[in-house]
C-alpha cells in the first residue's frame, strides 16, 4: 500500500469535523433571500401615478401660472346672430391678470362671410381682469355676423371664463374650455322636429388640424364623408350644421377625433320655437368616462332626460343612481350597445316630483352622458328646453360663475336660482360657500354621503360667482333663471386643480 | 602525389569554447579529405585559443579578433583572408564532422551542382538522434526543421534532396557563390544567418541540397540555450537592460529581415501585410497566455527592422541585382501557409492553450536561469544576458490533481462558449450597432479628444464642467484602431464579455482547480446580465461586468487570506508570508509560486540598476499604496464610463468586511474595505478635474450615479436574484445560478467555504442595495440595477466555481450519500440555468433592436433653418445621452441639430441654466402654461421629443424595452398651443415648437425691440411673456438665423446685419463676438442666462468660445498623471528612474538605513549595493 493510499484510508476513518459557521452562514443566506422575498411581496409595489383627469376640459389654471388660455366656442356675433354671446371673466387670483382676446367668426355662417368662404380678419384686443374681480366682454363687437370663437391668452392664471348665449328662443350658459384636445365627445343633440344642431370646431393653434366627426344615433352610426378629414385651419373656427347630414334624429351623440392637431368643440342646440323652444350651449367633453355626475335635477312636470352614448366597441352596462336630500332611489340599469345611444327619462313617474335629486351614472365602460330638460307644457317663460353636460370630475374646490355680472347680465333678468352641492362619495362633506369676489362666506353645511344640498334663492340669488370648498370631493351645479323650469339653464362648476 | 580535389577551407568560428573544442579540432584533423585547410577565427574569446588549437591541430590557422563582431561578420573576414579555395565550410566551434563528412559534402556538391550543401546534423552525445537534415521555410520566413526533436535516425532522411535552408553549424558553400552574394549579412550576429544566406542563394539561382551521407555531430550550445550570446553583440539598442533581446527575438527579427530583403516588390507588398496580421494575432495570443518573451520578440523584430530600414533597402537592391529566380519560383520551394501558425494550432489541439505555451516558457525560464549563471560565473556585472522576463513563468498555482482538466477539453469548452457568444452576437458583430439608449455611435476619434480637452460641452445649453475622461479613453482606443470608431464601439461593448470571463477564470485560479475556473468562467458567460445589458443598451453595466471579477481579485488579494494570501506575498516581498501561514484554512490551499519574489531575485541578479531597485524597494515598502494605485487605476477606467462603479467597489469592499461577522478574520477582511476606499480616492485623484466638476454640483452631485427612475418600474427581489432584469433569461430557470451557488456553503470546507460565504455576502449586499434603490428608499441615490448586479453575478459565479472545487477536494473522503446528490442537483441546475441564454443566442442579436430613433428622426439633421436644440423627455434609460432629473422619474436632456452621438453620453452633473427647461416642462405639467414652446424658445429648442421606449416599437419586428413617462406629461404636451405634434410612432412623439428661436439669431435695426423682447420680467425666472404674440410667431419678432455651422462647435463665422445678435449658449460670459473690425461686440444678458451682442455695422463676425486657464491646466494634470501612472505600472525605466533617483537622494539625505526586505534585497554575491554605487 502506498503512502498516499494509507493516508487516504486514515482520512476515511477519521470522522468529518463540522465546519464552524456553516449553519450560521447557510441560515443567514437563506434568511436573507427568503426574508427579503417576503418583504418584497408584503410591501406593495409602487404603481405609476394615473394620468390626471382632464377635468372636463375646464380646469382653472393655477394663480401663479406663466400663462393660461380660455376658448369660448359656440356663440354668435353680430346683431343678427342667433345667439348673441357675452363672456364673463372671473379672476380668482389676488393680482390683476392681463390678456389678449382674439375673436374669430367662422366662414360662411353669416352675412359677414366673404364670398369665397374665407374668414374675416380676427379682432384682437387686450383685456384686464382685476384682482379678485370680474369683467364682462362682448367678443362679437365689431365683427360681422356669424358663429363665433374667442380665445383669451392670459399672462397669468386663476381666471375662469364662462359664456352666455341668448337669442329669440331663450338663453343658455356654459363654461369656456381652458384646454384643447384631440378628441371631444358630445351627447344629447337633436335634429328632429325642426331642431337645429350646430357643431363648432375651433383650432387656436398655429398649425392646421384635421378632424373626423362621427355621429351616434338611434339609427346607427353616421360617418358623413364630408366630415372625415375635415380641415380646421390654424386659428380658425369651423361651424357645421349637423342637420345637413344627420336628419330627423332625436338623440345624437357626436364624436370628434383629430387626426392631427388639437381643437375645441362645442355644440349649440336650438329647439324649434313655439311652446317648446329653447337653446342649449354645451362644451364637449375631451374624454369619455365611466362616471358622470349631475348635482341637481328636478322633475317639475316636464321631462328630465339623460342621454347616454357609448362610443366604444363593446356593450356597456350603466347604472343610474339617484340621491335625494333624505333618501335614495333604486338605481336604474341600462344596457347600451356599442356605438349607440340610449336615453332615460326621469319624469315618467319613476322619481318624485318637485324634489331636486342628484344623479350619478356609473358604467363598466366609458360613456358620454348629458341631460336635457323640458319644461312642462304650461310653462310660459322661455327657454323651455335646455341641455347641459354632466361632470366627470369630483373636486374639493369649485368656482361657480354666474350668468352675468352686476350691471351686465347674460340675459334680461338673469339670476342664480339655486346652487347644489352633491356628494357621491362615502364620506360626508363639509362645505363652505363664499362669494368669489369678496370672499364673504355665504353658507356652511354638511352634505351626507350620496346626497345633495341645494341652496335656494334666499341664499344665493343675484349675479354673484361663488366659491365652493369641501372637505371631500363633491360636484357642484348651479341653476339659473329665468327659465321655464329648473334645470333648463344650468351649468356645472369649474374646478380648481388639486 | 598531386591531388585534383578542390581545395576546401573549414572556417571555425570560436568564442570561449568549452572543453569540447579539442574534440572539434580533432575531428577536422581526422578528415579523409586531402585538400582541407582549417582556419579558426577566434571571436574575442576571453582567453586566446591559439595554444589550444596548436595543441590539437597544429596545421590550422588561427586568427584572433579582439572585438566580438558576430558570426556573420567574422565569417565574412574569410573572403579577404583566403585565396584560391573552391569551397568554404563554415562551422561552429561545437561541431564535429565525421571523418568522411567533408569529402562526401564536396562530392555531393559536384554531383548535384549545388551551391550550398548541408550535412546530416546529429546529436553530439547521441549520433543516433537527428538534429537537422536541412530545413524548410514558409513565405513569412519562419524556419521549420524537417525532423522532429530528438528523432531517431533510422535512415528515413538519407536521400539527397533540395532544401531551402542549410542549417548553420556546418555548411559547405561554394566560394564563387559566396563572393557573389557578398558573404553573410554582418548585421545578423546570430540566429538566422543561414536563412539569410540561403534565401539570397536561392534568389541567385543556386541550388541547396542536403547530403545525409555526410554526418556532423553538433552540441547546439547557443541555440539550445546552454551558452549565452556575447552581450556586447547586443549593444545596438535592440533591447533595454530590463528586457534584453532573446534568441527568439534575434530569430524573429532576422526572419523578418530576410523577408524584407529577399522578396521583390510584388511579393513584399503581398506577404508583409499577412505577416503583420499574423504577428498581431501572435502578439495577442502571447499576451493572453502570459508568454511575454514571445510577445516582446514580435515587437522587437518590427522595431529593429524599422530602425534599419534604410540599410535593408540597400541590401534589397543588391539582392535584386543578383536575381535569377523570380519570387514565384522561389515560393515553389517554400512551404505553403504559415508554418508557425500550423505548428501552434497543432500544439494547442494536442496540449491545450497553456500547454502549448508551457514548454516554451519552461525552456525560456531554464535558459534565463542558465544565462544568469553563466553571466555570474563569467563575472560580467551589470550587463544583461539574453534571458526571458521573469514575470512570465510560474505565475500559476500548483494545480490539484483532481482539478486538472486536459487542455483539449478546456480548449473545446472555451471554443464552444466563445462560439455561443459569437453566434448570439453575429448580427451585431457583422453589422452596425443600433443607436439606442447608451449605445450611440462615437464621433470621429479626433472629436472625442477635442470634446475632452476643450473645456466646453454643448450638453444642455452649454457647460464648462470638465469632461469625463471617458471621451479620452474612447479616443485612445479609437486611435489604436486607426480611427475606426464603429469598431471602437464594438470593442468597448463586446470586449467586456470575454474580459469578464477571463477575469473570472483568474479569480478562481488560486484555488488550484482548472475545472473550477473553467466552470466559473463559463457560468459567468451564461449569466443573462451582459446580454440584458446589450438588449437594454446599458454601457455601464457591461463595463462593470467586464471589470467586476478584476476588482474582486484585487480586493481578495488585499485580504491576504488563503489562497489569495500567497499573492499578498507579491506585495510584501515575503513580509506577510508568515501571516498568511497563520491561517488555518491555508493548510489545504495549493501553494502559489512566489512569482514576484523570484522575479525580484532574478532581476537583481541580472544587474538591475540601483535606482530601479530603490524604486521597487519603495513600492514594496508601500505595498498598500501600490495596491491602491493598481485598483484605483482599474476603478478609474470603470468610473469614467460608469461613475456608479465607485459605489460598487466600496460596496463590495464593505461586504467582504461585513462577512467577517459570520466568518471571522475581521482584521484581514477589513483591509478590502480600506483598499476599496483608498482605490476610490486614487481614482478620484486620477480624474480630479472631472470630480471637482461633479462635486461643484453640490447636492445634485449624487445624480452622477444615475437618474431616478419610476419606482413602479422597480425590479422585484426575485428578478434581481435571477439576474433577469431584461428580456434575456426572463425565465424561472435562471434561479439555477443562485441554487448552484449554495453548493460550496453546503459542502465546502476551509478556504472554499469561507470564500463562498464572502461571495454570498457580496451578492446579498448588491442585491439588497439594488432592491432598495428600486423602491426609492435610498433617496436620490439611483444606480442602474444592472450595474449593481454585475458584481453580484461575479460573486455568485465564483461561488459556483468554489462549489466545483469543494466537490473535488472536500468530497474525497466522504462516503456516497446526500452530498453527492446535492452536487448532482447543483450541476443539473447550472446546466439548466444556461438554457435561457443559449436560447436567446439563436436570433443572433440579443434582442437588440434593429431600428432606432436615429434613423426615424434622421430628418432632423436635414433642417436648414439654423442651429436648434432638441429637448428630449423620457425615462433616463430611454435617452441617448446624459440627462438630468425632472422629477417623478422623468429625465430631460438636449441635443443639437438632431439626434446625439456618444459625446453627449456624459454631461455635466449640474444642469445650470438648462434647469430652466425642466422648470418650463414642470409648469406645463402643472397646467401653469399652455405656451411651453415660447418658454423653450430662448434656448433654441425647436423640437420636443417624448420617448417612451429605447427604440421604435414595431409589432412583430421588435419589442424594445419600454419605459413610460409620467402620466401627466403627454396630456400636458398635447395641450400646448405652440407645440405641434408632427411625428408619432410607438415609442416616440415629436412636437414641433412653432415659437422656436434659432440658437444664433439676429434682429436687424434698433435693439430696442430685441431688448424689450429679451428683457426678463421681474420674478419670471427668465421666461418671456408669450401672451403678446399668437402661437407660430417667434418670441423675438424679426429674428433670423445667423452664424450657421455644424453642431457643438466652439467657433462660428458668418454675416450679420447691424442690430442685435442673440446667442443661446451658456455660460454666456465665455463667448465673445468679434466683429468685422476685430473688436469684441458689447455683450448684455438676455433671457437671464444667454447673451445678446450689439453689432453696430453689418459684416462678417466670429462667435468664439474663450475658455479660461482651468481647462488646459486640468488637461495637463490628467495627461501627466495618467502617463506617470501608466509608466510606473508598466515599469518603464526612463520615467521611473528619475523618480527612483530622487527617492535615493532623499534617503541619502535622511541617512536612514532601510531594513532589508527578504527576497527583494537579496543581491547576488559580489554585486555592489546601490549604496556602494554611490
Amino acid at each position: 500500500m502506498t503512502e498516499s493510499m494509507s493516508r487516504r484510508a486514515r482520512q476515511q476513518r477519521r470522522p468529518r469535523r463540522p465546519v464552524p459557521g456553516r449553519l450560521v452562514a447557510l441560515a443567514g443566506v437563506l434568511l436573507a433571500v427568503v426574508g427579503l422575498g417576503v418583504v418584497n411581496n408584503a410591501v406593495a409595489t409602487p404603481t405609476a401615478a394615473p394620468a390626471p383627469w382632464p377635468a372636463d376640459g375646464v380646469p382653472i389654471a393655477p394663480a401663479g401660472s406663466f400663462s393660461s388660455s380660455a376658448f369660448c366656442v359656440g356663440g354668435a356675433a353680430g346683431p343678427d346672430g342667433l345667439a348673441g354671446t357675452t363672456l364673463y371673466l372671473t379672476n380668482t387670483s389676488s393680482e390683476a391678470v392681463h390678456g389678449v382676446m382674439t375673436s374669430q367668426v367662422a366662414p360662411g355662417t353669416g352675412s359677414g362671410a366673404t364670398s369665397s368662404g374665407t374668414p374675416g380678419a380676427p379682432t384682437t384686443r387686450t383685456v384686464v381682469v382685476p384682482a379678485d374681480g370680474q369683467a364682462a366682454v362682448n367678443p362679437g363687437a365689431g365683427l360681422a355676423t356669424g358663429d363665433l370663437a374667442t380665445w383669451f391668452a392670459f399672462d397669468g392664471g386663476g381666471v375662469a371664463v364662462n359664456q352666455v348665449v341668448s337669442g329669440a328662443d331663450g338663453w343658455s350658459t356654459a363654461p369656456c374650455a381652458s384646454q384643447t384636445s384631440a378628441s371631444w365627445y358630445l351627447a344629447g343633440g337633436s335634429t328632429a322636429n325642426g331642431n337645429t344642431l350646430t357643431l363648432d370646431l375651433y383650432n387656436p393653434s398655429s398649425a392646421p388640424s384635421v378632424v373626423d366627426v362621427t355621429f351616434l344615433t338611434p339609427s346607427g352610426v353616421i360617418t358623413p364623408a364630408d366630415y372625415q378629414g375635415l380641415s380646421v385651419p390654424a386659428g380658425q373656427l369651423v361651424a357645421e350644421n349637423i342637420g345637413d347630414f344627420v336628419q330627423g334624429q332625436g338623440d345624437i351623440a357626436t364624436e370628434v377625433t383629430a387626426q392631427s392637431g388639437q381643437v375645441v368643440a362645442a355644440q349649440l342646440q336650438q329647439w324649434a320655437g313655439g311652446k317648446t323652444g329653447g337653446i342649449g350651449l354645451s362644451l364637449g367633453s375631451p374624454v369619455t368616462s365611466m362616471a358622470w355626475y349631475f348635482a341637481q335635477s328636478t322633475n317639475t312636470g316636464g321631462a328630465v332626460t339623460f342621454h347616454l352614448a357609448n362610443p366604444g366597441s363593446s356593450p356597456v352596462i350603466a347604472t343610474l343612481s339617484f340621491g335625494f336630500p333624505v333618501a335614495k332611489a333604486v338605481p336604474v340599469m341600462l344596457s347600451i350597445p356599442p356605438q349607440s345611444v340610449a336615453t332615460y327619462v326621469t319624469s315618467s313617474g319613476r322619481l318624485p316630483g318637485q324634489t331636486p335629486f342628484s344623479t350619478v351614472v356609473r358604467s363598466n365602460g366609458a360613456l358620454v352622458v348629458s341631460r336635457t330638460v323640458e319644461a312642462r307644457s304650461g310653462a310660459s317663460t322661455p327657454p323651455k328646453w335646455g341641455g347641459s353636460r354632466g361632470a366627470t370630475t369630483l373636486a374639493t374646490r369649485w368656482l361657480v360663475p354666474a350668468p352675468g355680472v352686476s350691471g351686465a347680465p347674460g340675459t334680461s333678468g338673469a339670476t342664480v336660482d339655486s346652487l347644489a352641492v352633491s356628494d357621491p362619495g362615502p364620506l360626508a362633506a363639509r362645505v363652505v360657500v363664499t362669494e368669489a369676489v369678496t370672499g364673504k362666506q355665504v353658507a356652511v353645511f354638511t352634505v351626507a354621503p350620496a346626497s345633495l344640498v341645494v341652496l335656494g334663492p334666499s341664499t344665493i340669488s343675484g349675479l354673484r360667482a361663488f366659491g365652493v370648498t369641501s372637505s371631500v370631493p363633491v360636484t357642484v351645479e348651479e341653476d339659473s333663471g329665468p327659465t321655464g323650469a329648473p334645470g333648463v339653464v344650468s351649468s356645472t362648476g369649474m374646478s380648481f386643480p388639486s | 602525389m598531386e591531388t585534383l580535389a578542390p581545395p576546401v577551407v573549414a572556417v571555425v568560428v570560436a568564442h570561449d569554447p568549452g572543453p569540447w573544442f579539442e574534440e572539434t579540432l580533432a575531428s577536422f584533423g581526422s578528415q579523409d579529405y586531402a585538400e582541407l585547410s582549417v582556419l579558426v577565427l577566434d571571436n574575442a574569446s576571453t582567453q586566446d585559443l591559439t595554444a589550444r588549437v596548436a595543441a590539437v591541430l597544429p596545421t590550422a590557422y588561427v586568427r584572433r579578433f579582439e572585438e566580438s563582431v558576430g558570426y556573420g561578420g567574422i565569417s565574412d573576414e574569410v573572403r579577404a583572408m583566403v585565396d584560391g579555395a573552391a569551397y568554404f565550410l563554415f562551422c561552429h566551434d561545437d561541431v564535429a564532422p565525421f571523418p568522411d563528412a567533408i569529402h562526401l559534402l564536396v562530392e555531393e556538391a559536384y554531383r548535384s551542382n549545388a551551391g550550398i550543401v548541408s550535412p546530416k546534423v546529429v546529436g553530439w552525445d547521441d549520433p543516433d538522434r537527428l538534429v537537422h537534415v536541412g530545413m524548410a521555410v514558409d513565405k513569412t520566413g519562419s524556419v521549420v526543421d524537417r525532423v522532429q526533436p530528438l528523432e531517431i535516425d533510422h535512415g528515413q532522411h538519407d536521400a539527397v534532396r533540395d532544401v531551402f535552408v542549410a542549417p548553420g553549424g556546418c555548411t559547405l558553400v561554394r566560394v564563387d557563390l559566396f563572393e557573389a552574394l557578398g558573404g553573410f549579412d554582418p548585421a545578423i550576429v546570430a540566429m538566422g544567418e543561414d536563412l539569410d544566406l540561403c534565401w539570397r542563394a536561392q534568389v541567385a539561382g543556386a541550388r541547396i541540397v542536403v547530403a545525409p551521407a555526410a554526418r556532423v555531430r553538433h552540441r547546439q550550445e547557443l541555440a539550445g540555450g546552454t551558452r549565452a550570446l556575447d552581450p556586447l553583440l547586443l549593444s545596438d539598442r535592440a533591447g533595454d537592460d530590463r528586457h534584453p533581446v532573446t534568441l527568439q527575438g534575434l530569430q524573429r527579427r532576422h526572419e523578418l529581415l530576410a523577408v524584407l530583403k529577399c522578396y521583390g516588390r510584388f511579393h513584399r507588398y503581398r506577404v508583409v501585410p499577412q505577416i503583420i496580421l499574423l504577428n498581431l494575432g501572435e502578439y495577442l495570443v502571447a499576451v493572453l497566455a502570459g508568454n511575454r518573451p514571445r510577445a516582446r520578440a514580435v515587437v522587437h523584430a518590427w522595431g529593429w527592422n524599422l530602425r534599419r530600414h534604410a540599410a535593408t533597402r540597400r541590401q534589397r537592391k543588391e539582392v535584386q541585382a543578383h536575381r535569377q529566380l523570380s519570387d514565384k519560383e522561389v515560393r515553389i520551394l517554400q512551404l505553403r501557409g504559415s508554418a508557425r501558425l500550423s505548428s501552434y494550432t497543432r500544439r494547442v489541439f494536442q496540449f491545450g492553450f497553456h500547454g502549448a505555451h508551457a514548454d516554451e516558457l519552461a525552456s525560456a525560464e531554464a535558459a534565463a536561469g542558465l544565462a544568469t549563471a553563466v553571466t555570474s560565473t563569467d563575472g560580467v556585472e551589470g550587463v544583461p544576458v539574453p534571458a526571458v522576463d521573469g514575470d512570465v513563468p510560474g505565475a500559476r498555482p500548483v494545480l490539484t490533481e483532481r482539478g486538472r482538466v486536459s487542455g483539449r477539453i478546456r480548449l473545446a469548452t472555451w471554443v464552444i462558449a466563445a462560439a455561443v457568444v459569437v453566434v448570439g452576437s453575429r448580427q451585431l458583430l457583422t453589422g452596425s450597432i443600433t443607436s439606442f439608449a447608451q449605445f450611440v455611435p462615437f464621433p470621429k476619434w479626433s472629436d472625442t479628444f477635442a470634446q475632452f480637452a476643450v473645456g466646453w460641452h454643448p450638453s444642455g445649453v452649454g457647460t464648462t464642467a470638465p469632461a469625463t475622461p471617458a471621451l479620452a479613453v474612447a479616443g485612445v482606443v479609437g486611435t489604436l484602431l486607426l480611427g475606426a470608431m464603429g469598431l471602437t464601439q464594438k470593442v468597448l461593448l463586446f470586449g467586456c464579455i470575454p474580459l469578464g470571463a477571463w477575469g473570472m477564470v483568474r479569480l478562481l485560479r488560486p484555488f488550484g482547480s482548472q475545472r473550477a475556473s473553467l466552470v466559473a468562467g463559463v457560468a459567468y458567460l451564461a449569466v443573462p446580465l451582459p446580454y440584458d445589458a446589450l438588449a437594454l443598451g446599458r454601457l455601464g453595466a457591461l463595463a462593470v461586468y467586464g471589470g467586476g471579477p478584476w476588482v474582486l481579485g484585487h480586493l481578495f488579494r488585499r485580504t491576504g487570506l488563503a489562497p489569495y494570501g500567497a499573492a499578498a506575498v507579491d506585495d510584501s516581498g515575503g513580509a506577510e508570508l508568515a501571516g498568511a501561514g497563520d491561517e488555518t484554512e491555508s493548510v489545504d490551499a495549493p501553494p502559489l509560486r512566489r512569482r514576484e519574489r523570484r522575479s525580484g531575485q532574478r532581476r537583481g541578479a541580472a544587474g538591475l540598476p540601483s535606482e530601479d531597485r530603490v524604486g521597487r524597494r519603495w513600492l514594496a515598502r508601500h505595498r498598500t499604496l501600490r495596491a491602491c494605485v493598481l485598483l484605483g487605476v482599474l476603478e478609474a477606467l470603470l468610473v469614467v464610463f460608469v461613475p456608479a462603479a465607485a459605489v460598487v467597489v466600496v460596496l463590495v469592499g464593505a461586504a467582504v468586511a461585513v462577512s467577517s461577522c459570520v466568518l471571522g478574520q475581521w482584521s484581514r477582511t477589513v483591509r478590502a474595505m480600506w483598499l476599496a476606499l483608498g482605490a476610490t480616492v486614487v481614482a478620484a485623484v486620477l480624474c480630479l478635474p472631472w470630480v471637482i466638476g461633479v462635486l461643484s454640483a453640490g447636492r445634485q452631485s449624487i445624480s452622477v450615479f444615475g437618474i431616478p427612475t419610476p419606482t413602479s418600474e422597480a425590479a422585484s427581489w426575485g428578478t434581481l436574484l435571477r439576474f433577469s432584469v431584461g428580456p434575456i433569461g426572463d425565465s424561472p430557470l435562471t434561479w439555477a445560478f443562485a441554487l448552484a451557488a449554495l453548493l460550496p456553503l453546503i459542502l465546502g470546507r476551509g478556504t472554499r467555504f469561507r470564500w463562498a460565504g464572502r461571495c454570498w455576502s457580496i451578492a446579498l449586499a448588491c442585491w439588497l442595495v439594488a432592491w432598495l434603490i428600486g423602491r426609492g428608499w435610498l433617496g436620490d441615490l439611483a444606480i442602474d440595477p444592472l450595474v449593481l448586479l454585475a458584481p453580484a453575478a461575479a460573486a455568485i459565479t465564483m461561488a459556483i466555481g468554489l462549489g466545483i472545487a469543494a466537490f473535488e477536494e472536500d468530497l474525497r473522503t466522504a462516503t456516497f450519500g446526500w452530498r453527492q446528490l446535492v452536487t448532482g442537483v447543483a450541476a443539473v441546475a447550472l446546466a439548466v440555468g444556461t438554457l435561457p441564454m443559449l436560447l436567446s443566442a439563436l436570433p443572433g442579436r440579443w434582442e437588440m433592436p434593429q431600428n432606432d430613433f436615429a434613423q426615424t428622426l434622421s430628418w432632423m439633421h436635414a433642417s436648414h433653418s439654423g442651429g436648434f436644440r432638441v429637448l428630449w423627455l423620457g425615462d433616463a434609460r430611454s435617452l441617448n445621452q446624459g440627462s438630468w432629473s425632472a422629477g417623478d422619474g422623468l429625465a430631460y436632456a438636449t441635443s443639437e441639430d438632431g439626434t446625439p452621438d456618444a459625446s453627449w453620453l456624459w454631461n455635466g452633473t449640474a444642469p445650470g441654466p438648462t434647469a430652466q427647461l425642466a422648470s418650463a416642462v414642470d409648469l406645463a405639467r402643472d397646467g401653469s402654461t399652455d405656451r411651453l414652446g415660447a418658454m423653450l424658445a430662448p434656448a433654441g429648442v425647436r423640437y420636443v421629443v417624448e420617448l417612451t421606449a429605447v427604440a421604435p416599437v414595431i409589432p412583430l419586428v421588435q419589442s424594445p424595452a419600454q419605459y413610460p413617462v409620467p402620466a401627466d406629461l403627454t396630456p400636458a404636451l398635447d395641450r400646448q398651443l405652440d407645440l405641434q405634434p408632427m411625428f408619432t410612432e410607438n415609442g416616440v412623439t415629436v412636437f414641433d415648437n412653432t415659437d422656436w428661436l434659432p440658437e444664433r439669431s439676429a434682429v436687424a435695426g434698433s435693439s430696442t425691440t430685441v431688448a424689450a423682447a429679451a428683457a426678463v420680467p421681474a420674478g419670471s425666472d427668465g421666461w418671456l411673456p408669450a401672451t403678446g404674440t399668437p402661437p407660430g410667431r417667434r418670441v423675438v419678432p424679426g429674428a433670423v438665423s445667423v452664424l450657421r455651422g455644424p453642431a457643438a462647435q466652439r467657433t462660428y463665422h458668418g454675416q450679420v446685419p447691424a442690430g442685435t445678435v442673440l446667442v443661446a449658449v451658456a455660460p454666456a460670459g465665455r463667448w465673445v463676438l468679434v466683429t468685422s473690425n476685430g473688436s469684441a461686440a458689447p455683450r448684455k444678458p438676455s433671457f437671464g442666462w444667454a447673451a445678446q451682442y450689439a453689432v453696430a455695422q453689418p459684416g462678417h463676425v466670429t462667435l468664439r468660445f474663450q475658455g479660461g486657464p482651468w481647462a488646459p491646466l486640468g488637461l495637463l494634470y490628467q495627461v501627466l498623471l495618467w502617463v506617470l501612472v501608466a509608466a510606473v505600472l508598466i515599469e518603464r525605466r526612463r520615467i521611473a528612474r528619475p523618480w527612483a533617483r530622487s527617492a535615493s537622494r532623499r534617503w541619502q539625505w535622511r541617512r536612514i538605513e532601510p531594513d532589508p526586505i527578504p527576497g527583494l534585497d537579496d543581491e547576488p554575491t559580489g554585486e555592489p549595493s546601490h549604496e556602494g554605487d554611490r
